[in-house]
């Protein structure tokens, strides 16, 4: 089964433009990554606590809404967020333009 | 002598006794004393105890993936996949979430910059006094390989030897000095087309009514098919998505001078290329042309109009506009047909017609559906006009004049509101699609105005475009589109 995990997160490196991948636990700690130790700690930490404000913006507002993904863009990569339950996934990549 | 005599004197000896005492009695006394008894005590002391234990090491695990159901997080990724697959094409692509998002402190640098000119280097089987005119300019759907048809100025026959020339667009985003590839076909190429799925597919149409199809990642035999699809020149191929839009196909389109717009059927698995349907606009068109424009004598003896352009719209698959000589612009639909009887062909014919819109007072030189909005479309014409017909409105919704006839005219993809044209002014023009005047542009040097000829928009990099000379000069430019439509709602001092 690590396998297949192994294998989704390199057909999502392989994509044009992907710098790193991290899969997080709910608490934060990450699972999974393709970048180097200091900088998964440090998005892991960072993003999931973003990603839980997130939720909890959406969720404010409209109690029966969810929020689905969560998209970063900054002057350097932009940073893809899929939440769930037990699992956030974090791409972030190269904007090519 | 007296004195001597008292020293003298007489010397009387008495006895003196004494008591003996060699014999005495010795008085002895005992006396003794009493130590102290002398104890021993012996203590005892115990040695340190010693126990030996065995401890069992185990190899280390890591706790992490220990604690995380592996199953579960792969089944997730593995749903996830798609979604995030989707979202990062999209963000490289086709996204337009933050195509107005501009930083507060970002510069705003409306020069258009000429990055590179490139000059088309003929073969040795060309004619070296003819000036190779470029024909069209075509880069691949990933938008790393420019494709590059020149031809010659033609009074009766084309004698030439067609080159299609492929450059690639190199990390640095410039073209490649030298030519990557060169396709050679039997007559001057007149339009060409990259397959919009496999970058490496490129059709190209001649001036004899041949298609060509290569395979340029293919080095060794890139030829794939080459059939003769028409009697008279190609004027443009274009590959179109199958009206089933759910089905991934894409069919290749060819319209000629002859008046037919053939579908084409093709299969990458054994290059095949066949018919599929064929389209002719039904006469009398003739008596639809505006009264003003002057219509060649061989024409009018035809009784048919050549077809100069079409496009497919990419919203509605069924819908496409044909640009007719004498100006007529025609609404056709693949759904709805009406077969012709009386020709004799292979495959039947059919009339696609739908509806005419106000027909040009020139030639038109370009139909483009917009990228955009799907009840969009654009007409260029050498009567000066650029026209936008919405598809349900006879009138054009807008007319741009142009003071000098424009030879290729585009929609810019994510800038809705912009046109981009190239003509016999020499230079860039950019007009505004709303406002319908030009935009003056900021160039960043002295620029030698020539005949322009064709425009092509690098699709993934969208700043970068290219424009082709009736020299054979390929001019590369970066044109911050972003900012010159920006400052032209509010311009910046």
């Amino acid at each position: 089964m690590s396998n297949e995990v192994e294998e989704t997160m390199k057909r999502i490196q392989s994509h044009k433009g992907v710098v790193g991948t991290i899969v997080v636990n709910s608490e934060g700690i990450p699972i999974k990554t393709t970048l180097d130790n200091t900088t998964t700690v440090q998005y892991a930490g960072l993003i999931s606590s973003l990603a839980d404000k997130a939720r909890s913006v959406v969720r404010d507002l409209d109690p029966s809404n969810d929020l689905t993904f969560l998209r970063i863009r900054s002057k350097k990569h932009e940073i893809m967020v899929a939440p769930d339950k037990e699992f956030i996934l974090i791409v972030v990549q190269n904007p090519t333009d | 002598m007296d004195g001597d005599n008292t020293t003298f004197s007489v010397k009387h000896n008495e006895c003196v006794g004494f008591e003996s005492k060699w014999k005495v009695t010795k008085v002895s006394m005992e006396s003794g004393s009493q130590t102290s008894e002398f104890t021993t005590a012996e203590q005892g002391c115990d040695a340190i105890e010693h126990k030996s234990q065995d401890i069992q090491t185990e190899p280390e695990v890591k706790k992490n993936e220990d604690a995380v159901d592996m199953e579960k997080l792969a089944k997730w990724l593995s749903a996830l996949y798609p979604k995030v697959k989707e979202q990062i094409e999209n963000a490289n692509s086709s996204s337009k979430i933050f195509k107005n998002y501009r930083l507060i402190d970002e510069t705003i640098d409306t020069t258009c910059k000429l990055v590179q000119s490139v000059q088309i280097t003929k073969t040795n089987n060309e004619e070296t006094k003819a000036v190779p005119i470029i024909a069209s300019l075509k880069w691949n759907n990933v938008g790393n390989c420019l494709a590059v048809p020149h031809n010659y100025q033609h009074k009766t026959w084309c004698y030439h030897t067609g080159v299609v020339s492929i450059y690639s667009l190199q990390r640095d985003d410039t073209l490649s000095e030298t030519v990557k590839k060169r396709l050679t076909t039997e007559s001057c190429v007149t339009t060409v087309s990259f397959h919009p799925l496999h970058r490496g597919v490129l059709a190209a149409g001649t001036f004899t009514g041949h298609i060509y199809l290569w395979n340029i990642e293919n080095d060794l035999d890139p030829l794939m098919n080459n059939i003769e699809a028409h009697n008279e020149y190609i004027t443009q191929i274009s590959w179109i998505q199958d009206v089933d839009s759910t089905k991934n196909f894409m069919h290749l389109a060819s319209a000629s001078t002859d008046g037919f717009i053939k579908i084409w059927s093709f299969n990458l698995a054994d290059n095949l290329l066949q018919i599929k349907t064929v389209y002719k606009i039904k006469s009398p068109v003739l008596a639809r042309i505006n009264k003003s424009v002057e219509v060649s004598k061989t024409v009018f003896d035809r009784g048919d109009l050549g077809i100069l352009g079409f496009d497919f719209s990419k919203h509605i698959p069924d819908i496409f506009l044909v640009a007719m000589e004498g100006g007529l612009v025609v609404r056709c639909s693949t759904l709805g047909v009406i077969k012709i009887k009386g020709l004799v062909n292979s495959v039947s014919t059919y009339d696609p017609v739908f509806k005419y819109y106000e027909p040009h007072k020139g030639e038109i030189v370009s139909i483009q559906c917009s990228p955009h909005r799907k009840d969009m479309f654009l007409t260029s014409s050498t009567d000066g006009e650029i026209r936008i017909y919405l598809l349900d409105q006879d009138d054009p919704a807008q007319v741009i004049f142009s003071k000098s006839p424009l030879n290729d005219v585009s929609f810019v993809l994510n800038e809705e509101k912009l046109l981009a044209g190239c003509g016999t002014n020499g230079i860039l023009e950019i007009f505004h699609l709303i406002k319908g005047d030009k935009i003056a542009l900021k160039f960043d040097a002295k620029i030698t105005k020539k005949n322009l000829t064709s425009l092509a928009i690098n699709s993934t990099r969208e700043n970068l475009m290219v424009l082709g000379t009736s020299n054979g000069e390929v001019q590369l430019w970066n044109i911050p589109w972003h900012y010159i439509e920006f400052t032209y709602q509010k311009p910046v001092n």
